[in-house]
């Protein structure tokens, strides 16, 4: 018994000793390893998820007002926002970097700005949407593409892909699934752009503050479920690879400078300084000549997907590689020579039909004035609070550049030469005179020069690659932060009482496709309007604004009778009907001048012209049926 | 990759998981998940194990561009040629991973009893 206890002390003992001894090691493990800055940067983003998830089925997108989402947010997911924000300023500020911590940052901060209308509103964003699901659902229902229909089956292969995809999972159409297109296209970007900016600097802080920059300031909303959301993720897959595998270091030489005066001479003077001056690309990772070949396979075949999805992007693509190969930083110079073969190719064989209608209207959309008027002066319109949101697009967009040129010419006077990048930024720029692109090109041109922006952005803060960073920057930086995500906020859901569709309009559209019968006219108030996402080719459809500006304008039932009337006749309609949706109404009062109600009196009028007949009505969407000829 | 017979691994079984929740489940999550998963990832990683890319971010995003743009390329083919059916791609598709899986698993294992041999 003695000898029992005497052991058991002694076990007791030896296990407290050795417990401590454990407990002691691990903690001083833990303390080499983990700082307190660690765990808080880890502690921080956990709770910024806890606060953006935890409010999300409070917020209710029929309060919305015309300042858009910002004003149904609730300040704690606000309060999200900026708690991450500060512990990824305080993560970058110090002497070791931790990947997997930026990582989960930058994830959060993804799936907080791009994911949260797939979680606040009940169907897919944007009217345009509604028409892509519609050219999808053609694809499913006939198995075919029809070049004279629409201009995209012209250039249909995102499509195809949807079809494809839509069909196997056993839906019925996209609207199930395309309001997710954001947050897929947004974590689809972050790897291709990883690999861009590792190519130009080896300060991994440039590298994940221009990521974070990227984020902050992607507000054009290209990424929706659209052909360009996707060509915008392969085109960064080119740029990549081009970056990283076939740069070639430049040798500086003198140049002659050309002394006469004029544009001329002063281009020639900037294209002979970009092809002679010194780059500092990283080294471009060396490849066996097998793999160059596999990559330049890949490289065009990634084009070619680009060239028979969306006609713009190529032109992108095709404009960096020319000018990375003319300047002397890209050695294989028959790739553009491929690339505008395939592109010639494409537009001689398969969209003659289209171009053959509307080459006319193409490069009528041309010149200086044009781009001006396209693509700022018309879009500074509508109400006060729309005019607002325009005016803080432009401002950011000023802001981005600004800050991106300060930074870049704070690396040159560094001694770092980006001047490929500064190239990718310049190639797209032309574009903008040749074509305003529906008064879109300055919003395209802005995406496609964002990943570079976003990294002299993000230089200016990371001049040389040092552990210490001073308080002065980490201020800065949170500042510039904070100003980019609450710029963000506005600039990219401002107009979201516009851009997001109610599920009792959709529903309401639904209904009109369920009653009209195949031949029928059918005629919307106002551009804005997610319809024609069913049987689109069986069915005659019209928007006053386009057709008949003066019937809302003026409130002329006359021309709108005489149009039903005299169309019906020549084109053997079974039948016309007038939708009016919510999204109308708000679309005439953001972008235009004219009188608020002013729908409502189109359709009091019609109602009184005894001609109409109102067949559905709901909150969010009203039909007519013409009976006039009954 | 280090493991030479992960990915190759990886597709082979993503095929297996197709196969059996399409005939198990067709419209449940698993189905939707491992579908998006196999046409988003398996015929671009075949290819792209072929390029020995070192880089972990340009190897698992240029295997996604690749699965995609393989994807439509095929649909489009049969599209315009008049064979317009999802299921037909998906096999083809199936198919392709099955073989070039196949053959890396075979030529990855020659090369590693040839290493083991000299070895010896």
């Amino acid at each position: 018994m003695k000898w029992f206890k005497g052991s058991s002390m002694r076990v007791r003992e030896w296990l407290h000793t050795e417990h401590v001894f454990f407990m002691d090691t691990l903690l001083l493990r833990f303390r080499r390893c983990y700082t307190f800055t660690d765990i808080l940067c880890l502690f921080l983003p956990v709770c910024a998820a806890a606060f953006w998830l935890i409010p999300l089925s409070t917020i209710d997108i029929g309060r919305m007002n015309a300042l858009g989402l910002v004003s149904v947010l609730p300040p704690l997911m606000l309060f999200a926002l900026l708690i991450l924000t500060v512990s990824f300023c305080l993560l970058l500020t110090q002497p070791t970097l931790r990947v997997s911590y930026l990582l989960l940052h930058l994830l959060l901060l993804i799936g907080m700005l791009y994911g949260i209308t797939a979680l606040v509103e009940s169907v897919p964003r944007f009217s345009v949407v509604y028409r892509h699901a519609g050219f999808t659902e053609y694809i499913m229902r006939t198995g075919t593409v029809d070049p004279g229909l629409d201009a995209y089956f012209n250039w249909p292969g995102f499509f195809i892909l949807s079809a494809l995809v839509t069909q196997l999972a056993g839906y019925y159409d996209i609207l199930g699934y395309a309001a997710w297109a954001p947050l897929f296209f947004n974590l689809c970007y972050l790897a291709p752009l990883y690999v861009i900016f590792t190519t130009a600097t080896e300060d991994r802080r440039i590298v994940w503050l221009g990521l974070w920059f990227f984020y902050s300031n992607n507000w054009v909303g290209q990424d929706y479920f659209s052909p360009q959301g996707l060509a915008t993720f392969l085109f960064l897959m080119v740029i990549a690879i081009l970056l990283k595998y076939f740069t070639v270091a430049s040798h500086t030489r003198p140049v002659r400078w050309q002394q006469s005066p004029g544009i001329i001479a002063a281009l020639r003077n900037l294209v002979t300084w970009a092809m002679w001056v010194e780059d500092t690309v990283m080294p471009c990772t060396s490849i066996s000549r097998s793999q160059r070949i596999g990559l330049l396979v890949v490289l065009l075949v990634l084009f070619f997907f680009i060239v028979f999805s969306h006609p713009l992007t190529s032109v992108f693509v095709l404009a960096g590689v020319i000018a990375l190969v003319l300047c002397r930083r890209c050695a294989s110079w028959y790739l553009p020579v491929m690339m505008v073969l395939i592109d010639a190719v494409w537009i001689y064989a398969m969209t003659r039909t289209y171009l053959a209608g509307h080459f006319a209207l193409t490069m009528h959309d041309s010149g200086v004035r044009q781009a001006v008027t396209s693509n700022v002066s018309s879009h500074v319109v509508g109400n006060a609070f729309h005019t607002f949101i325009v005016q803080m697009r432009l401002g950011m967009t000023l802001l981005v550049w600004s800050l991106a040129g300060i930074g870049f010419l704070r690396r040159w006077r560094s001694g770092y030469r980006d001047v490929t990048f500064l190239l990718l930024i310049c190639a797209p720029l032309p574009l903008l005179l040749a074509q305003s692109y529906g008064g879109e090109m300055v919003l395209r041109l802005y995406l496609i020069t964002l990943p570079m922006m976003a990294f002299f952005g993000a230089s200016l803060f990371f001049v040389r690659p040092t552990a210490r960073t001073s308080p002065w920057v980490t201020i800065g930086l949170l500042g510039i932060s904070l100003l980019f995500l609450t710029g963000f906020v506005f600039t990219r859901y401002g107009n979201e009482q516009m851009d997001a569709m109610t599920s009792t309009e959709v529903t309401g559209v639904q209904y009109l496709y369920n009653v009209a019968r195949p031949g029928s006219m059918l005629i919307a108030g106002w551009s804005g309007t997610p319809w024609r996402f069913r049987a689109d080719e069986q069915y005659d459809t019209y928007t006053l604004n386009e057709q008949l500006p003066a019937v809302v304008a003026q409130t002329n039932v006359d021309e709108l009778i005489h149009f039903i009337e005299s169309t019906a006749i020549s084109r053997s309609n079974t039948g016309a009907y007038l939708l009016f949706t919510r999204s109308q109404r708000i679309t005439i009062a953001d972008t235009t001048n004219l009188p608020a109600g002013i729908l409502a009196r189109l359709e009091r009028a019609l109602l009184a012209s005894g001609k109409f007949k109102l067949l559905y009505q709901s909150s969010d969407a009203q039909i007519f049926v013409f009976t006039g000829h009954q | 990759m280090r493991c030479w017979w992960f990915c190759p691994l990886l597709i082979l079984l993503s095929v297996g998981a197709v196969d059996i929740v399409m005939l198990v489940s067709p419209h449940s999550v698993v189905y939707h998940t491992v579908l998006f998963w196999f046409l988003c990832v398996c015929p671009g990683l075949v290819l792209v194990r072929f390029l020995h890319i070192q880089d972990m971010a340009l190897l698992w995003s240029l295997a996604l561009a690749l699965s995609l743009s393989l994807d439509s390329i095929i649909a489009s083919i049969q599209l315009y040629v008049h064979l317009w059916s999802p299921v037909m791609t998906l096999t083809v598709l199936i198919y392709f991973c099955c073989v070039g899986s196949l053959f890396q698993l075979l030529f990855s294992t020659r090369l590693w009893m040839i290493g083991i041999a000299t070895h010896k």
